[in-house]
């Protein structure tokens, strides 16, 4: 799995710099900034959570995310079975990038408080 | 926080860039927030690469031209987090679909 996702993530890396500046390549790469990185990481992270050709997580996907990634800040986000159940029916609900984006600002409200 | 993923790494990462460029007011005790002047200056700083892309510039423009209208100035921590997410969904997608093109072309 880990594996997996630091190849996936290398693709991305290669995707970005190859159309960056020209006559220094690779050099883009490293010149991204911690920030950059940053929120390429949590958009990589919704992306291999999601699985098959859909664009969103489903409650168990969800659940699954928030368990591995987030063992420490997971608690800040607050009780999971009471966000499934907001979500409606859990064989239609569907979490989109924009309420995961809100989901990681529960967290990192999270990390502030410590 | 001992042996933090990546995922966490990343939005402890966006918190400290938060702190870095606000302030408190000297005369209240009210929470941190970043000026518009030091939210921009964080963009070029810290978003330079990402914003490159014209089209991601211009959301980013419309994203401080919303914020113009608010004339509270002051950008706290849940706003901030909203425009940096309104930054990072756009090229979520973009990446999303780069994926699916790689899958169907091979």
């Amino acid at each position: 799995m880990g594996q997996c996702n630091c190849r996936k993530k290398r693709k991305v890396h290669e995707r970005r710099c190859g159309t960056g500046r020209a006559g220094t390549p690779g050099g883009d790469c490293q010149e991204l900034t911690d920030v950059e990185r940053a929120i390429e990481t949590v958009i990589n992270q919704f992306h291999y959570a999601v699985k098959g050709q859909k664009e969103y997580l489903t409650p168990n996907e969800m659940q699954e995310l928030v368990v591995q990634k987030l063992p420490h800040l997971g608690k800040c986000v607050g009780p999971l079975e009471e966000k499934i159940e907001c979500m409606g029916d859990p064989d239609e609900a569907k979490l989109e990038f924009g309420e995961y984006w809100d989901m990681m600002g529960d967290a990192a409200k999270g990390c502030r408080r410590k | 926080m001992a042996e933090c993923t990546e995922l966490e790494w990343a939005v402890q990462v966006l918190v400290n860039n938060f702190d870095k460029y606000s302030s408190r007011c000297c005369c209240c005790k009210k929470p941190r927030r970043i000026s518009k002047k030091d939210f921009r200056k964080m963009l070029s700083c810290e978003l330079n690469h990402m914003l490159t892309d014209t089209g991601n510039r211009r959301a980013a423009d419309k994203l401080i031209c919303d914020l113009d209208e608010n004339k509270d100035g002051r950008i706290s921590f849940e706003e901030y987090w909203t425009l940096i997410g309104g930054i990072a969904s756009p090229i979520a997608q973009i990446i999303r679909q780069q994926e699916q093109s790689v899958k169907h072309t091979k």
